[in-house]
């Protein structure tokens, strides 16, 4: 056969909401148009690398946020697209249900979207390749389907789409469409083209030789989705598949740990964080600063000043303050005093609690030693 | 803990300095900027050494360390020798600055003991807290005095404050209002959900408005769904009326076919009729100009004519028969004609008003006499009753009175009978008294006469040996005298006795009398009842009761009787003077009159009369409907004369025989008219469904427009009858309707869906994406969080810090109490007998002379000062280990005092010297001569 370019992407999760990652709203625009533009980046490397075929993983966009506007980008994305065959099989996020776009719009003749929790084909005969997949009618599926994933036949290149879960994969990520390796292994599959973990990861298969292939997000989502994040390019031949991974995302989201031990004062903290430009950040990069170590009870860190002038410094700042108070409450506690006394009842009390309680009454305990001790009390 | 020794090896501007203490009391003297607060801040540096007090994990320098580093280039730390409270020594050597710090603990023998205290995470080692068990930053806040503390008292309430701050805060400037006002501050910069200029109420604003923004945008989505559907719903329904208009289109094409062959149909019927119009035309004859408009003129005047004629004979045959019952009633009136005069007046009605008039008078003379009867029987009935009763009863006399006087009598002499016999009892009594007294003195009258011979005849017995003979006459005589004394007295006793005999007797006699009199009235009563036969007394006054209701009663009946006479004496003047005018107004009409045949004749005259006025009536009427009979009967013939001459005059004219032959023309040119204008309607109606056309030209076209529609539908003939169950053809107008219809609502589905599309794609302009409003959301319900946390902890911290501060307040003025009175009491050298702190720190002290219990702010300075001084010691007594005492140092307390309060204050010291080390550090002259003079060490610096 001649070989076949394919593009693999996948949880794109277009108009996404960042309101877990603790971002206001202005760059959370920013951020969604930073997604949008990594999506047309995707798709422009498929035409400039000459690619048959795009897939499209699930989680294309988000159904309960996705806004006309974004349907309208997507059906002008595709019409450019006009000579590449594109395949989407709708994931957990963005089901072939009642109202979704994908049943509303009318989309380009080159886009096949996948419109039933079964496994379909679609025969390529000028590219040699059939595409087989699934979509998500509503927002879970818990049943294993690949199991039902009939042995394809053996006369060309054959691709498995899927917005699916590896049941090897990472803990705490729902498992929507689980599967195993073992249930691709031996149906005559080349390339299994997946999507629902954000981490770019090729899955063992110790079946058969068939790739099975998370792309990963194109563009970081949150704190914990930092580093570049892209897409895949895959060629089949005769020889196989080759896969290649290429970074599409533009912000990047890091987070730096400050220690505040030994600070004084707030120009110590601003020193400790500019150190690292150019290094851990620049302009462009969502940037967390998570300050930890006991903190001198005198050290006010008025931590909106500090963001104020690193304002220029990054796209975000945000401050994680899990300093705790450099004082002994223990050695406080032993005291015969009023303060003494109060450090004991409050650590009575913390030590029965937990949670936000605990939260609050570490706070209270520390606002009431400030006050005890006659500093000013510094709120957190 | 004692403070032996201390080598300085370098600290500011001490270097090499070598300093002993004695246990007690140390009065460090240097004038100013000699050095004092450095030894003191080197003693404190040795003890704890020089990081910061509220770290435990930096290494963080006390500020003074860098300020004290050693002028002269000298080694910076000293050694200090100490005594523990069990009585071993040892050696702490330290060196400071950031980076020589070193400490070395070692006890007496040389053996280094630095690793058996505890080390702080910074590297602290906790020697003194370990002994003195205090921290560093209340070692200074308790164990030093300072200046500043002793000086800023200037009065009671300073004083009291300090001590309240001291024993809870540990520290003197530290006040636990003071912390809480801190946390109140920081809780109303918060504010609460009631203040909305206040972060935590914005935050909840701005919480709310953007989960409203959400829910809104949300809601916006389902509408947005909802939308959708409508659009394709719609789009469906200009499907499905394109397809309707389509079948619309046909119909009209296939309505238009039937409406032609009905047409040729109708063009083939009236070209039929046009022929056999024609043909009838030509048969008929008739003339078109005969006057058929006068027909209905002929046919009115023959029918006048003949109405008039049967109306002349009905007239004619009335007016006989009135003509003959006039005669009949002029002959029946004739014999009733006297009445004629009474019939004009009004005589008949007044025979009528006195005749009921006479016959009512009559009926009241009956009644009067029947009741004269009546009363009469009642009277004699009523007299006959009383001659029965006991005359006694029938006198007339008002018994009951009499019987009531007799009780009211009888009661009245009871009771005088009663108060005269009380009298007479008392009179009595006193008349037994005056007898036994009347006797009493007779008595004693003949007693003391015996005994008045018995000396004479003593002496004359013994010949007036032993009482001589006047002695003895004269006891004779005063005896005699005395019974001749009590012999008057029983006399008037028996006299007055008399008195009292005599006055019962009278009052006896008109008890008597007044009984007797009571009793008359009864006597009398009892004497009439006797004579009147009855037994009881009841009895009799019923019966006089009874005669007397009978008496009253027959009176009345008499006055009735006299008043029913004179009644009827009135009633017979006035029915005779009826009788007269009635026999006189009959006798006018030849009727006579008698009081038996009265009623008769007046009937006989109304019914005459009225009998009269009928006839007279009759008479009347029968006169006038003659008289109007004549008159029609001429005005008939006249005008029946003038209809016939008309008649003729018309027949004359149409040049006709008869009437019958007048209305056989008028209808032959009737029907030669409708014909013609039957034609004229058929030609008509034909150039109208034709259209300019023929004929065959119609049956052309009928046969392309079915090639057109295809398979001909069944048209129902025009008289096949109704096809029952054939479907409805409608018409091409209702065809052309219903299309017309269709198209217009087809028009309005794609007007509804053009709107649909339109408001589809622009159902989120100016509604901001779900996800920006979820991220300022979370942004908003952090900080929300944030603020929310911070007031349940300052809330919380706040509560706490009140509820500890009461409790240590109620758990610690007791020990204070004991720890302050113990000191004082012994300065106070017998004045004051006991000390008492109450949960406020107000310190009370009761005075030996008197006993009062007064308030310390009462005191002078100087017992205030004192006071302040025990307090101090004693709290550090309180927070301090309780096996190594604590040493204190005091820097510069007494600047500000003179001379007198200098002394009081000192000997607080002194006291205090014997419990614990005190260093004082001075640069008063006269504290080290003082100091001295009590024994104590002075180090001059």
């Amino acid at each position: 056969m001649r070989p076949v370019r394919f593009i693999h992407t996948s949880d794109i999760h277009l108009d996404t909401s960042f309101s877990g990652s603790g971002i206001p709203s202005r760059l959370g625009d920013r951020k969604r148009e930073a997604i949008r533009a990594a999506f047309r980046g995707i798709l422009e490397d498929a035409r400039r690398c000459e690619a048959g075929l795009v897939l499209i993983a699930g989680d294309l966009f988000e159904s309960d946020r996705v806004t006309p506007d974004t349907c309208e980008f997507l059906k002008q994305q595709f019409e450019k697209a006009a000579g590449i065959r594109i395949f989407i099989a709708p994931g957990n996020h963005d089901p072939f249900a009642k109202g979704s776009p994908y049943r509303e719009e009318a989309w380009p003749d080159n886009v096949h979207i996948f419109d039933a929790e079964e496994f379909r084909s679609v025969e390529l005969p000028e590219l040699g390749v059939r595409v087989t997949g699934f979509g998500f009618l509503h927002n879970f599926l818990e049943e294993r389907l690949f199991l039902k994933l009939p042995v394809l036949p053996d006369d060309g290149c054959n691709i498995v789409m899927a917005h699916a879960s590896d049941l090897g994969g990472p803990m705490g990520k729902s498992k929507h469409g689980p599967f195993t390796a073992a249930d691709i292994a031996g149906k005559n599959v080349q390339y299994c083209a997946l999507g629902h973990y954000h981490e770019q990861r090729r899955v063992e298969n110790p079946g058969d030789g068939a790739q099975i292939w998370y792309s990963g997000i194109p563009e970081g989502r949150g704190w914990d989705e930092a580093g570049p994040r892209g897409y895949l390019v895959g060629e089949i031949d005769d020889g196989g598949v080759r896969v290649e991974g290429r970074v599409s995302s533009r912000f990047d989201w890091n987070t730096l740990e400050i220690a505040c031990d030994d600070f004084s004062t707030r120009e110590q903290v601003l020193d400790a964080v500019t150190q690292h430009r150019g290094v851990e950040y620049d302009a462009e990069t969502l940037l967390r600063v998570r300050l930890v170590g006991a903190l001198d009870p005198k050290l006010d860190l008025s931590l909106q000043e500090l963001g104020e002038r690193l304002a220029d410094e990054c796209l975000l700042l945000q401050w994680d303050d899990a300093t705790h108070p450099a004082i002994d409450f223990d050695e406080v506690a032993g005291e015969k005093t009023l303060r003494g006394r109060f450090v004991r009842l409050m650590n009575e009390r913390i030590a029965s609690s937990d949670g936000r309680e605990r939260e609050t009454l570490e706070r209270a305990r520390l606002y009431g030693v400030d006050a005890l001790s006659g500093r000013e009390v510094r709120l957190r | 803990m004692i403070l032996l020794r201390c080598h300085v090896l370098g600290f500011g501007k001490l270097s090499d300095r070598r300093f002993e203490f004695d246990p007690g009391l140390n009065v460090v003297y240097a004038p100013n900027e000699g050095g004092k607060s450095t030894l003191q801040r080197v003693l404190v540096g040795l003890l704890y050494g020089q990081l910061r007090a509220d770290l435990r994990v930096q290494r963080r320098m006390d500020p003074w360390v860098e300020a004290f580093r050693p002028w002269g280039g000298a080694e910076y730390g000293g050694v200090l020798w100490v005594r523990l409270g069990d009585g071993r020594e040892v050696e702490i050597r330290r060196a400071f600055g950031r980076e020589e710090t070193r400490i070395e603990i070692r006890a007496a023998s040389g053996e280094e003991i630095t690793r058996h205290y505890d080390q702080q995470r910074n590297g602290e080692v906790l020697f003194a807290q370990t002994h003195l068990g205090i921290p560093k930053g209340l070692f200074e806040s308790v164990a030093i005095v300072r200046e500043n503390q002793v000086t800023g008292i200037s009065g009671y309430e300073a004083i009291r404050d300090r001590i309240a701050n001291l024993a809870q805060s540990g520290d003197e400037e530290l006040s636990t209002r003071g912390s809480l006002a801190k946390i109140q501050d920081r809780l109303d910069a918060l504010g609460s959900d009631r203040a909305p200029t206040k972060p935590y109420r914005q935050a909840q604003d701005l919480v709310a408005a953007l989960a409203a923004e959400r829910q809104e945008a949300l809601s916006r989505r389902k509408q947005f769904e909802g939308w959708l559907e409508d659009r394709d719903r719609i789009s469906g329904e200009i499907r499905d009326l394109e397809r309707e208009l389509a079948r619309a289109g046909t119909a009209v094409l296939a309505a238009r076919r039937r409406e032609m062959i009905v047409r040729v149909r109708s063009l083939k019927e009236l070209d039929q009729d046009l022929g056999a119009i024609g043909a009838e035309l030509e048969g008929l004859g008739g003339r078109a100009d005969f006057p058929v408009e006068g027909l209905e003129e002929l046919d009115r005047l023959t029918g006048a004519r003949e109405s008039l004629a049967r109306r002349l004979q009905e007239v004619g045959t009335t007016r006989s028969a009135a003509e003959s019952a006039l005669a009949h009633a002029a002959s029946a009136r004739s014999e009733l004609l006297p009445y004629a005069d009474l019939a004009a007046g009004s005589e008949a009605d007044r025979i009528t008003e006195w005749f009921v008039t006479y016959l009512g008078l009559s009926l009241q003379k009956d009644g009067v006499q029947k009741t004269r009867q009546r009363l009469a029987a009642e009277a004699a009935a009523v007299k006959e009753r009383l001659a029965g009763r006991s005359p006694a009863a029938a006198d007339g006399t008002d018994w009951q009175r009499l019987a009531r006087e007799a009780v009211e009598d009888e009661q009245e002499a009871d009771r005088q009978g009663a108060l005269l016999a009380g009298t007479i009892a008392g009179e009595k009594v006193r008349r037994g008294e005056a007898g036994r007294i009347v006797r009493r003195w007779r008595l004693l009258a003949a007693g003391c006469g015996a005994l008045a011979v018995v000396p004479s005849a003593w002496g004359l017995a013994d010949g007036f040996g032993r009482i001589p003979l006047p002695y003895a006459v004269g006891i004779g005589a005063v005896l005699a005298a005395v019974a001749v004394l009590f012999f008057v007295l029983a006399r008037r006793g028996s006299v007055a006795a008399l008195d009292l005999e005599r006055s019962i007797r009278a009052l006896e006699a008109e008890m008597t009398a007044v009984r007797e009199k009571g009793g008359g009235k009864r006597k009398e009563l009892d004497a009439v009842l006797a004579a009147s036969g009855f037994r009881k007394l009841e009895d009799f006054l019923a019966a006089a009761r009874q005669c007397e209701l009978d008496r009253e009663r027959l009176s009345g009946i008499e006055a009735r009787l006299a008043e029913t006479d004179a009644q009827a004496g009135r009633l017979d003047s006035e029915s005779e003077e009826c009788y007269r005018l009635l026999k006189e107004s009959l006798g006018k009409v030849g009727l006579p009159c008698s009081p038996g045949s009265l009623k008769f004749q007046v009937d006989t005259a109304r019914a005459n009369l009225r009998r009269f006025r009928e006839l007279d009536a009759r008479h009347g009427g029968c006169a006038v409907k003659v008289r109007d009979l004549a008159a029609e009967h001429e005005s008939l013939e006249r005008e029946y004369r003038a209809t016939c001459a008309r008649v003729e005059a018309m027949l004359t004219d149409a040049g006709v025989a008869s009437a019958e032959e007048f209305r056989q023309e008028c209808a032959r040119r009737r029907r030669l008219e409708e014909l013609t204008e039957r034609q004229a309607s058929r030609a008509r109606e034909f150039q109208r469904l034709a259209e300019g056309l023929s004929l065959e030209e119609w049956e052309g076209k009928l046969e392309e427009l079915s090639g057109k529609v295809g398979p001909e539908e069944a048209v129902p003939a025009p008289d096949a009858g109704p096809a029952r169950f054939l479907p409805y053809l409608p018409s091409i107008a209702e065809a052309e309707a219903e299309a017309a219809r269709t198209a217009e609502r087809l028009a309005a589905a794609r007007e509804e869906h053009a709107a649909a599309v339109e408001r589809v794609r622009h159902a989120f302009h100016n509604v901001r994406p779900v996800s920006e409003i979820e991220e300022d959301l979370a942004l908003a319900e952090e900080r929300l969080n944030g603020l929310e946390m911070n007031r349940n902890a300052l809330s919380i911290a706040c509560e706490a810090i009140e509820t500890i501060s009461r409790q240590q307040q109620e758990v610690l003025a007791p020990q204070l109490n004991g720890e302050v009175e113990r000191r004082f009491l012994r300065l106070s050298r017998g004045r004051y007998q006991e000390v008492k702190v109450d949960p406020d720190f107000q310190i009370w002290v009761r005075e030996s002379e008197t006993g009062e219990l007064r308030l310390a702010e009462h005191l002078s300075r100087g017992t205030q000062d004192q006071i302040y001084f025990a307090t101090r010691f004693a709290i550090l007594d309180m927070i301090s280990s309780e096996t190594d005492r604590c040493p204190s140092l005091l820097d510069e307390p007494f600047a500000a005092y003179d001379r007198p309060r200098l002394g009081e204050a000192f000997e607080v010291l002194v006291s205090e010297a014997a419990r614990r080390q005190l260093i004082v550090f001075t640069c008063r002259e006269e504290l080290p001569e003082m100091a001295l003079g009590r024994g104590a060490k002075v180090i001059r610096l």
